[in-house]
């Protein structure tokens, strides 16, 4: 996937050091996530306070545990 | 008193700008959650920081406003830091907010060695003559510092009723009447705690003072083994709204009902979901004028006296309670011996991780990607089980991140680029913080190395060379559609 906010702007800083811009927060499988908005406001604060059931841990580890047994079902596809 | 007569309305999440910023009057108060804007600056003298300039912008929105607070209950035995005063006073005023509220639970306990601590779970506070006491104290050393009317929200609790404490509705009506404050009645939690066994809402309604409640918290919530969460998910239960139906025409001083979601569960519940919520709501807030039912009053009871006080004092009980839902040692004492044997308790621990790792994936996710593709989902659970038994929560988000990088270092874990990926994540917490940009340095391309982790993909063939990259602040994309009301 091609991030557009990945913006590059390499310059040869010296000799053997490239420098590159990178944002704060790095935009992530949108159409996963249906993220409506894409937005930092909420995730520096006091949003931990609750007596509920926070989902955000869950989403990610199913994201990539799906992701995991994507790429093993092709790699076994491939080895037959 | 009687509060200002707002109308229905909506806690501010990201993503609900449209409706906010809509000229159709449909949603007339924004509830603000000020600590969740909050930067947390933990060496400063003041480390809670408002951002002024997102303030400025929601009270230009049309709502009338409210203030809720989630970080600083005042339920328990122990007085709040009280440097967040000034940041909560200074956000009520900024947005003009009629009245603000806080959680009748407490956050905080302290361990054998006197280091205070916070639990990272909205915890009940001991229902008792004492409890009582110990939570007036606590509303009281808040309400007279802000410059608006105060009210304390009626909690959910996990935990089975216990012999020798109050019940729920009479333990509310002790406080609010001791403290003379409002009451913001969260009706979902109330039938959350029926579900769960505990009172039931009939005779909780009973019990309390009906013209202390200035505001009602509707919400969704979810099923989870044996127990009803109040998780803000989505649609109100049917029942909920029934009841809500049937108490409104009571209420003589009520001032607005606020729907509440969590914004994990706004990409699934959707900007529809959340105006049919605001819907219900509207046909909710008309019920106030109409005169109740002759047949259908709610039913008014006094709590009987309590006589056998809880052995425990306020104190006890909430490092008892904290201690059995953030360790895993064996409990010696009678109260934490018992507490152990309530099926709550793993139950709220089990939630607690999950707020906590909630907390470090917002703002790491990329290092938690990179662990999560290179270790087994057995050895991550594990590694995430023993990070919340050795490290105690933290209230703000992003000192919950910064503990959990420091205990990955500390580990020493050979997976490669992870102690870059944690260095650049957490640089960039502070670039998000104080808006100034920084440098890292990285031994690959780090553009190549967040593609993939973007994609879910673990990084490879990525050739090595020195890098340093400068982490630019993010763009606030909230309320880009906000000069529609200029």
């Amino acid at each position: 996937m091609e991030d557009p906010t990945l913006r590059i702007e390499k310059e040869a800083l010296h000799a053997n050091v490239v420098r590159v811009t990178i944002p704060a927060k790095v935009a992530f499988d949108l159409k996963q996530m249906q993220k409506i908005t894409e937005s930092v406001l909420d995730q520096l604060g006091c949003a931990n306070c609750h007596s509920g059931h926070d989902i955000r841990f869950d989403i990610e580890k199913r994201f990539i545990v799906d992701t995991k047994l994507k790429v093993h079902s092709q790699a076994e596809l491939i080895g037959r | 008193m009687k509060p200002a007569d707002l109308g229905i309305g909506l806690v501010y999440i990201p993503g609900l700008e449209p409706l906010f910023e809509s000229r159709d009057g449909n949603v007339q108060v924004l509830e603000l959650e000020p600590q969740a804007l909050w930067r947390y600056f933990s060496r400063r003298s003041q480390p809670y920081v408002n951002q002024l300039d997102l303030l400025e912008r929601l009270n230009a929105l049309p709502q009338k406003k409210i203030v809720h607070g989630v970080g600083f209950p005042v339920g328990g035995s122990r007085i709040p830091d009280p440097r967040h005063l000034e940041p909560f006073r200074e956000a009520i005023e900024a947005i003009d907010a009629a009245w603000a509220s806080e959680h009748l639970v407490f956050n905080e306990a302290q361990d054998p060695d006197g280091e205070v601590y916070q639990t990272g779970f909205f915890l009940p506070p001991l229902a008792t003559p004492a409890g009582v006491e110990a939570a007036t104290r606590t509303i009281r050393s808040v309400s007279q510092s802000l410059p608006v009317p105060f009210a304390v929200e009626t909690p959910t609790n996990y935990l089975k009723s216990r012999h020798g404490q109050m019940s729920d509705g009479a333990f509310t009506a002790a406080v609010v009447e001791r403290a003379d404050c409002g009451i913001l009645l969260d009706l979902h939690n109330i039938w959350t705690n029926e579900r769960n066994g505990r009172q039931g809402v009939e005779a909780f309604l009973s019990e309390i003072p009906l013209e202390r409640v200035w505001e009602i918290h509707l919400a969704g919530g979810v099923k989870y083994g044996d127990y009803w969460l109040d998780a803000h998910s989505g649609e109100i239960p049917r029942p909920v709204i029934t009841w809500a139906h049937r108490l409104i025409p009571h209420l003589p001083n009520l001032g607005a009902v606020i729907f509440e979601l969590l914004p994990a569960y706004l990409p699934k519940f959707g900007l529809d979901g959340v105006r049919r919520a605001v819907d219900e709501l509207n046909e909710l807030w008309a019920l106030r004028c109409s005169p109740p039912q002759p047949d259908d009053s709610i039913r008014r009871s006094s709590p009987p006296v309590l006589e056998m006080d809880d052995t425990a004092s306020p104190t006890e009980w909430e490092n008892a309670l904290a201690n059995a839902i953030l360790s895993d040692d064996l409990p010696t004492t009678p109260l934490g011996k018992q507490l152990a044997q309530d099926p709550a308790v793993p139950l709220i621990r089990t939630l607690n991780h999950k707020f906590r790792l909630s907390a470090v994936v917002a703002n790491l996710r990329m290092s938690i990607r990179l662990l999560l593709l290179n270790l087994h989902e057995e050895a991550f659970d594990q590694l995430v089980t023993d990070y919340c038994l050795t490290i105690k929560p933290q209230r703000f988000a992003a000192a919950e991140a910064r503990n959990f990088a420091d205990y990955i270092n500390s580990l020493e874990l050979d997976i490669p680029y992870l102690d870059e990926l944690l260095n650049y994540e957490i640089t960039a917490i502070d670039v998000i913080a104080d808006g100034r940009s920084r440098r890292v340095s990285f031994s690959v391309d780090p553009n190549k190395l967040l593609d993939a982790l973007a994609r879910g993909d673990l990084p490879e063939n990525l050739t090595p060379a020195d890098y340093e990259a400068e982490i630019t602040p993010p763009i606030d994309k909230s309320f880009e559609t906000q000069p529609l009301y200029h």
